[in-house]
Parts: C-alpha cells; sequence; structure tokens
C-alpha cells in the first residue's frame, strides 16, 4: 500500500519537475519580476506562524514559504496577517480583492484547506499545491483517564478547546449536549493544553499540530490520537495554498516545487523542526490515476 | 503588515496632528469649556449641540423654529466642508457645536475642528492606525463627545482618546482592550456626572462586553461592568459585584467567551438617573450551542452611573439565533405621569418600556415581514416564537447544509444602529426601517483560520421590489404608523426632529430630506453628492438656525451583496460634512 502511494506520489512529482525545469517562473511571470514572492500567513498562531520575539515572522508555515520561494529562485516576503470570520473573507482580503485598509493582495496565502466544496464556491481563487493534513485529535492525561478513554469519559471530565472550532462545535452538540458542561473554552490551544498539564483538563481536543507544538517535551506524557467520534462533521482535511485565480503561471510552478519539497522530506522536516508530527495530505495519497 | 524583510514600521498608537491653526478660534480666544449643565440641558438650549444624540437622552430633537415647514423652502446651502483624501469611507459621525466651532469625526478615525460659521478647517487629528488592523464593517466612527475642553471619541483599535479641543493634540488615552484579539471601538462616548462612558465591539471574536466609565478629565478608569452573566463588575478598581447570576442562563462555562458586545452608544435619563445601554449577540453564533436565556444578550440593561451596577434588564431575543444584535438606543420620553422609554430593536418589533424598572409597556412590529415570531408576550415580555430558528447543526451529521430557514427581518435588521427621534411635540417616534429578510442554514464545515468548524450560511433579500427602506412615524402608545416615507436603498442614517414640524434623515442616494412631521409630506430635499450614513444636527448662532450633515456612502451595507446590491449600485463615494441655512 504505502509503496503504491509513493509511486503516485512520485509521478505527479516528476511531471511538475518537467514543467519546472522548461519553465522557469520568475520570468514568467511578470509580477514577480522584483524577485519577491509575497505570502500571506496567519498572525498569533503558532507553530504555523506568529511573530518571534525579535519581530520576525516564524513557523511551520513561514518555512514552507521560505523553502518554496528558494525553489522557485525568489525570496519570501511573509505578512502576518488577521484571520477574519471566516475563510472567504480572508481569501478576498489577503488573495484576489485587497482592502482599503490592509492594502493589495499577497501573492500566495498559506495554510488555506483544500477541500472539495471550497473549490465550488470560491471561483476568485486556485486552491493548490496541498501540504499536509490536519486532523482534529484529542490529547488525554492518562493520568487522569486511564488508558485509550472513549469520548463518552467527558460526559464527566473536563475537557478543553478553543472556541468556535469544530471540536467546540462539536463537543457541544454532541450525545444530546451531554459533554456541553464539561466543555472548557479557551482562545487559543496553547492555552488549553498549558490547562491540561495544570490538570485542570483531564484533555484537550482540536487540531493535531496546534496540540503537538503546544505540548512539547510533555508530549510523551500524554496520548494523543483519532477518537471515535460519532457524527463529527469533519475530523481531517488537507492545507494547501491559494492564489489569484488568474494568476496561472504561478499556480502550476508552486504545485511542482510543492511536490519536490514533500517528496524529498523537506515539508516533513518543517513540521518536526516545529515540534509536531507530519502526515501527507489526503489529496495526494488519493490522487487519481490517470 | 509585517514583512519579514523590509522595513516594519512601528506605527501603533502614534498619532499625529495635521496644520496647526489656520485661523483663530471665531468668539473668543479663552472660550469657556463644556459644563455637566450644558450637557444635562443640551436638548433644551439651541445655541450648541454638545452631546451625541443631541442630548443625552437621545431624543434627537432641537425646539429651533425658524427653518420650518413654511420657510424651508429656502433653505441652502452655506458651506461644504471636505474630509478630504483619499480616506472617502463611510461617514457615520454625529457632528457636535460649541461655542461657534463644529467637531465631527470623520473615516479612518479623524477628528476636525471647523468654524461653524466659515467651514474654514481649525485643527484636524488623525489617528494612526496600527499594522494589521482589520475593522469588520469599515473604517467608521459615529462621533465624540464634548466635555471641559476635551473632545473625547473611541477609536477602531479600541482606545478611548481626549483630544485638546482648542489644537487637537491628546490630553489622555485609554485601552479599551487588545485590538488583536478583536476589540474596537466605533461609537461616541456619552458624559454623566464626569464620566466618559463607552462600550466596545467584537462580539464576534468572543470577546466579553464591557460598558466603562471613565475621569472624563484625567481618563482615570471609575467603573467597569460586563455584560454577560458571571462576570465580575469593578468600582475603582475592587470587585463591584456579579453581573447576574452564574450559569443562571448560560450552560457550561460558554459566559466566559459569550459576546454581548455593547459596541453602540447609550443614552442616560437625568430623571431617573440611570444609563440605558443596548447589549449586542451573546456568542457562539448557533443558539443549540447555549441553551438558555444567554442574560444580557440581546438587551438593554439600566446602570446606576455612580457604580455601573444594574438596575434593571429587558431582553429582547432570549437564547438569540438570527444575529439580531440588539444595541438598539433607548429613549427616554414621558407620557403624562408616565416615565418610559422607547427602543425600535433590530428584530423589527418596538418596545415601549417603563424606565424605572424596565417592565414592559407596549410592544409592536414596526416593520412589514417579522416572521422570527408573531408578537410579544406584553406580560412577560418574551416572544411568541414562529419556529423559524434555524436548526441544529449536531443534527446535520452526515455533513451536508442544514434546512433553510426564511426568515424575517434580516441580520441587517428592521432598524440598525442609527438613532430614531422621538419629538415632544407630535408624541411620535421616527424610524429609519428597511424591510429585508434572509435565508439562513447551518453549514457543517466551513473553514475559519484554516480549520473547520460549524458556520452558518445566509443570504439577504429586499422584501418588496420597489422599495427597501422606509421613513416611519409611529405612535409608541397605539403602534400605529401614522405615516412612511419609502425609499429604493436600505436608510442607514440617524434622524432628526425640530419645533419647525419637520424630521431630517439622509438617504444612500445623497439626498438629504425634510418632510413634515405631521403628515409624512417632503418638503425639502438637497443631494450631497454621496451617500448619507451619518446623522443631522442643528443648532443657532448669529440669530440664524443651521443644519448640518456628513454625508460619504460606506458602513455594513455596501459589504452584503446579493439581491440588496442591486439597490445600491452606483452610489459615489464622498467624504463632506454640508452646513445649511436660510437664504
Amino acid at each position: 500500500m504505502r509503496g503504491l502511494k509513493i509511486k503516485r506520489l512520485l509521478s505527479i512529482v516528476v511531471l511538475g519537475l518537467c514543467f519546472f525545469s522548461i519553465q522557469t517562473f520568475a520570468d514568467n511571470n511578470a509580477k514577480i519580476t522584483s524577485g519577491i514572492l509575497k505570502f500571506a500567513a496567519y498572525d498569533n498562531f503558532p507553530p504555523y506562524s506568529y511573530q518571534a520575539e525579535n519581530g520576525k515572522a516564524e513557523g511551520i508555515d513561514v518555512d514552507i514559504a521560505r523553502a518554496l520561494a528558494a525553489e522557485l529562485g525568489l525570496k519570501a516576503n511573509i505578512r502576518l496577517v488577521f484571520a477574519d470570520e471566516s475563510l472567504g473573507d480572508d481569501l478576498r482580503v489577503y488573495v484576489w480583492k485587497g482592502h482599503h485598509v490592509t492594502g493589495p493582495p499577497s501573492d500566495v496565502m498559506l495554510h488555506v484547506p483544500y477541500d472539495e466544496n471550497l473549490i465550488k464556491q470560491e471561483d476568485k481563487v486556485n486552491f493548490i499545491a496541498p501540504y499536509s493534513e490536519e486532523q482534529v485529535v484529542v490529547a488525554a492525561d492518562p493520568k487522569q483517564l486511564g488508558n485509550n478513554p472513549q469520548i463518552t469519559a467527558f460526559f464527566s471530565n473536563k475537557i478543553g478547546v478553543e472556541r468556535v472550532t469544530m471540536a467546540d462545535g462539536y463537543l457541544l452538540g454532541a450525545f444530546r449536549g451531554q459533554i456541553r458542561n464539561s466543555v472548557v473554552h479557551f482562545h487559543s490551544i496553547v492555552e488549553a493544553v498549558q490547562a491540561m498539564k495544570d490538570e485542570d483538563l483531564t484533555a484537550v481536543m482540536g487540531t493535531r499540530t496546534e496540540i503537538e507544538a503546544a505540548l512539547g517535551d510533555a508530549k510523551e506524557n500524554y496520548q494523543i490520537g483519532l477518537m471515535t467520534m460519532p457524527g463529527i462533521a469533519k475530523a481531517s482535511w488537507d492545507l494547501g495554498l491559494a492564489v489569484k485565480a488568474t494568476n496561472k503561471d504561478l499556480t502550476k510552478s508552486i504545485t511542482a516545487s510543492m511536490n519536490k519539497l514533500i517528496l524529498d522530506g523537506t515539508i516533513k522536516k518543517i513540521f518536526n523542526k516545529h515540534g509536531a508530527s507530519y502526515h501527507i495530505p489526503a489529496a495526494i495519497i488519493n490522487y487519481p490515476q490517470e | 503588515m509585517k514583512y519579514i524583510s523590509g522595513a516594519c514600521e512601528s506605527g501603533f498608537l502614534k498619532s499625529i496632528t495635521i496644520a496647526g491653526a489656520l485661523i483663530a478660534l471665531p468668539m473668543s480666544s479663552s472660550a469657556a469649556g463644556v459644563t455637566m449643565d450644558d450637557i444635562n440641558n443640551d436638548a433644551k438650549t439651541t445655541g450648541d449641540v454638545v452631546s451625541h444624540g443631541i442630548g443625552n437622552q437621545g431624543q434627537r430633537y432641537s425646539p429651533l423654529a425658524k427653518i420650518n415647514d413654511k420657510t424651508i423652502k429656502s433653505l441652502a446651502p452655506a458651506y461644504t466642508f471636505s474630509f478630504g483624501g483619499e480616506k472617502m469611507r463611510g461617514q457615520e459621525a454625529q457632528p457636535l457645536v460649541h461655542n461657534g466651532v463644529i467637531y465631527t469625526t470623520a473615516s479612518y478615525n479623524r477628528v476636525f475642528a471647523i468654524n461653524a460659521e466659515t467651514g474654514m478647517q481649525i485643527w484636524a487629528y488623525e489617528h494612526r492606525l496600527p499594522e494589521g488592523i482589520l475593522p469588520c464593517c469599515d473604517v467608521i466612527n459615529r462621533g465624540g463627545a464634548l466635555y471641559d475642553n476635551l473632545f473625547i471619541f473611541t477609536t477602531l483599535d479600541a482606545l478611548i482618546v481626549a483630544l485638546d479641543t482648542s489644537n487637537g493634540k491628546v490630553v489622555w488615552k485609554q485601552s479599551l482592550g487588545d485590538f488583536k484579539a478583536g476589540h474596537s471601538a466605533t461609537s461616541a462616548p456619552i458624559i454623566v456626572d464626569g464620566k466618559a462612558i463607552t462600550g466596545v465591539a467584537g462580539g464576534e471574536f468572543g470577546i466579553v462586553g464591557m460598558v466603562r466609565a471613565f475621569d472624563a478629565k484625567t481618563g482615570k478608569l471609575i467603573w467597569e461592568r460586563p455584560t454577560i452573566e458571571g462576570h465580575v463588575g469593578t468600582l475603582n478598581g475592587k470587585p463591584n459585584g456579579m453581573t447576574g447570576t452564574l450559569n443562571a442562563t448560560w450552560p457550561g462555562d460558554l459566559w466566559k467567551v459569550g459576546g454581548g458586545a455593547p459596541w453602540n452608544n447609550g443614552t442616560y435619563d437625568l430623571e431617573t438617573d440611570t444609563i440605558m445601554w443596548g447589549v449586542g449577540n451573546p456568542a457562539p453564533w448557533n443558539s443549540h450551542m447555549r441553551p438558555g436565556d444567554n442574560l444580557y444578550g440581546i438587551s438593554t440593561i439600566a446602570l446606576d452611573p455612580a457604580t455601573g451596577k444594574i438596575k434593571w434588564h429587558f431582553q429582547y431575543t432570549p437564547n438569540e439565533a438570527w444575529d439580531y444584535d440588539g444595541t438598539n438606543h433607548t429613549i427616554a420620553f414621558n407620557k403624562g405621569k408616565q416615565k418610559l422609554a422607547a427602543h425600535a430593536d433590530r428584530n423589527g418589533f418596538f418596545y415601549v418600556l417603563d424606565r424605572t424598572n424596565g417592565k414592559l409597556v407596549n410592544a409592536f412590529p414596526f416593520v412589514e415581514g417579522h416572521s422570527w415570531a408573531t408578537s410579544i408576550d406584553l406580560k412577560t415580555g418574551r416572544p411568541i416564537e414562529a419556529g423559524k430558528r434555524p436548526g441544529n447543526p449536531a443534527d446535520s451529521a452526515d455533513g451536508k447544509k442544514g434546512a433553510v430557514v426564511t426568515v424575517s427581518p434580516s441580520f441587517l435588521g428592521g432598524t440598525n444602529w442609527y438613532g430614531p427621534t422621538y419629538s415632544p411635540d407630535t408624541g411620535l417616534f421616527y424610524v429609519a426601517s428597511n424591510e429585508m429578510g434572509m435565508d439562513l442554514w447551518n453549514e457543517p464545515v466551513t473553514y475559519k483560520k484554516g480549520a473547520a468548524y460549524m458556520g452558518a450560511g445566509f443570504s439577504i433579500k429586499p422584501l418588496f421590489d420597489d422599495y427597501i427602506g422606509a421613513m416611519r412615524a409611529i405612535d409608541p402608545m397605539t403602534g400605529k404608523r401614522v405615516w412612511e416615507v419609502k425609499n429604493k436603498a436600505p436608510l442607514w442614517a440617524g434622524a432628526m426632529s425640530t419645533g419647525g414640524n419637520l424630521v431630517f434623515y439622509g438617504t444612500p442616494e445623497g439626498y438629504f430630506k425634510a418632510v413634515n412631521a405631521k403628515t409624512g409630506e417632503e418638503v425639502w430635499q438637497y443631494n450631497t453628492g454621496s451617500g448619507i450614513v451619518g446623522s443631522p444636527i442643528t443648532w443657532e448662532q448669529g440669530g440664524e438656525q443651521f443644519i448640518a450633515v456628513p454625508s460619504g456612502w460606506g458602513a455594513a451595507v455596501p459589504l452584503w451583496g446579493g439581491e440588496v446590491a442591486k439597490q445600491i449600485e452606483g452610489i459615489n463615494q464622498g467624504a463632506s460634512l454640508v452646513v445649511f441655512k436660510l437664504y
């Protein structure tokens, strides 16, 4: 199985590489004559993208942007942006239209879900280059819950979430609201994980990458995994990039370079460097054979 | 925008004052400051307007009658003041005028002092917004407050700022919360007993609403009152009692991130010494996730100005589910010996309360449609819901879109943030209302900050082909609509009534209109060149009556597409203050 997947991946990448070798991106797109590729990444969003104490942008997405730009022979210019109420707003402001306060859009937006329905809905952008799979997991404290707890453990044990996330919405509604009063709300996964370390919570539910990075060295003391969650609307999705729909050359070049970075292990290394495990995007594993 | 390579501009909190005095103050060089008497009597004194609402009770009525239903034919512009530059966005301010100087905010948190007679600029203040800020609903501001020698206003990056009225320099400023966490502010503070009192915006980001009182002269925080039950207020830095009762109307710990932003300005009634403030939506959006009434979301809370304690409350939409973010003004008025207050809510119902205790006296719909509830039970004060609540997202486990609910009013409301006006001459309220409905559904998988969550979808649509807006004269005691003037585009501006039997209001089409207060007959209009979303004032100076209205299209309406967009096509941007007098 695994071999087959990698073979498929390889074939895409090789196709991409061929494309890349005959067309260098920089001289093909008038917009990038400056030699700079402008990225937008979410602010205040560890371990993906955030402003470090030295004032510079850091994180998984930031490193991916830099690696991608280097692969394209360009320099990455990354701005950290405010996450609005919905992805559609962010795509409008940071990818295809711009805003009278924040200025013109960037060339590429990082950390954009790669989802069939989104691709249908948002015709002003291209969703490209899926680079990882995000998963909704539960990190549980075995000291408090024992081994392999079930979701029903949270009828009576406190579980932390970031507000207005899939984990939050799911737990408030699941089992006719029987978990609702055990849900403890935080403004970020970082805060929720800290509360679990302090044993104010027995578990945290949220995105795997954020939870793993927030646990850091304490990771081995907790059980992190996919739990059977009856009725959850979405427990995993791919993350990729968005570019303006009219920017076709950029789409092709970036896709090829990203595939190369996935295959040569660069993306995995970046995730691991920031304390998170890496999961190949389902869109690549399930890539249809042509 | 923080670029990792290249200069990262750190403009946060910096501000600049543009071009000092161009001309001297017209009246006197040692102009007296605004006193509490000036503010408390603002509705009666005709030589100035020193408070939002033309008096803290927010009636937006002036007894001035030189401009009246007979003389209005010769009303014409005296001058137009341009807010200038490239910053032509929604102008939602209500100007103030004192000692011959107009003070007004403009888009992008600018403030202008203008010679009220000539229209010449005296000073301008430009608040430098921090990098990375992204206002939800345009770069608007609704005006300021005058007290002593200070002009006090709030900013999009959630500050309350006091400027010296003589030169526009900052005297003090205080934070209302972290703008990076979603806090913002757009409303005008009110001045009560030497305190500058303001709310804060940002409920959609889970901030908990807070009304704060600062010493107006120094900016020192005096009290703060959280709007959501379970949170504890403060007075002089010490705990001052919990808002409501913990977990009485909220499940679990959701009250901790419960929203309830008091983003519009409050009103103050001197007779009962009561502040009345509208509280916005509870969070999260979907009501099924927070079973209970969710106090004090979508309520008026009545506060003691000395301590910030809640005297009474009235909730308009319990367990809110339609984004009826009801922060609308609650306006004191008297009927015989009855001390009442009126509130036209975004949910499409007009409420009359006993303002001594918050008991419901009367309630009736003021818009067509109003299909979310059939009526309000006058005994309990609760709505009789009509089964139009969007479904429970937990029921759409297959990940498909939930059932579509068609309901009216739309989330833009039967009315919105702008103040209605009450004329003691006619005993009528004049409410700018809008006839829009919406389709609303659960969207089990939407994305926010790169992650899936359970959201909602919506689309708004006009109820009628020929109009959306309607200026309505409403008898608060009978619920009778005495007259209405329809308008093609949605109305989005404050109204003013006067002793001259007139009601003034602006339209998105750019018209500033005067209507006979008794009959609704349109007696005068002037096209200001851009859509009007601001509120007019009137005052007397040198024996002449002046009227001023900001013009400049923008704010929330242009953000929403769909069918409504057709009614506002072709409206141009602008940014000016237009001042009229009789010729």
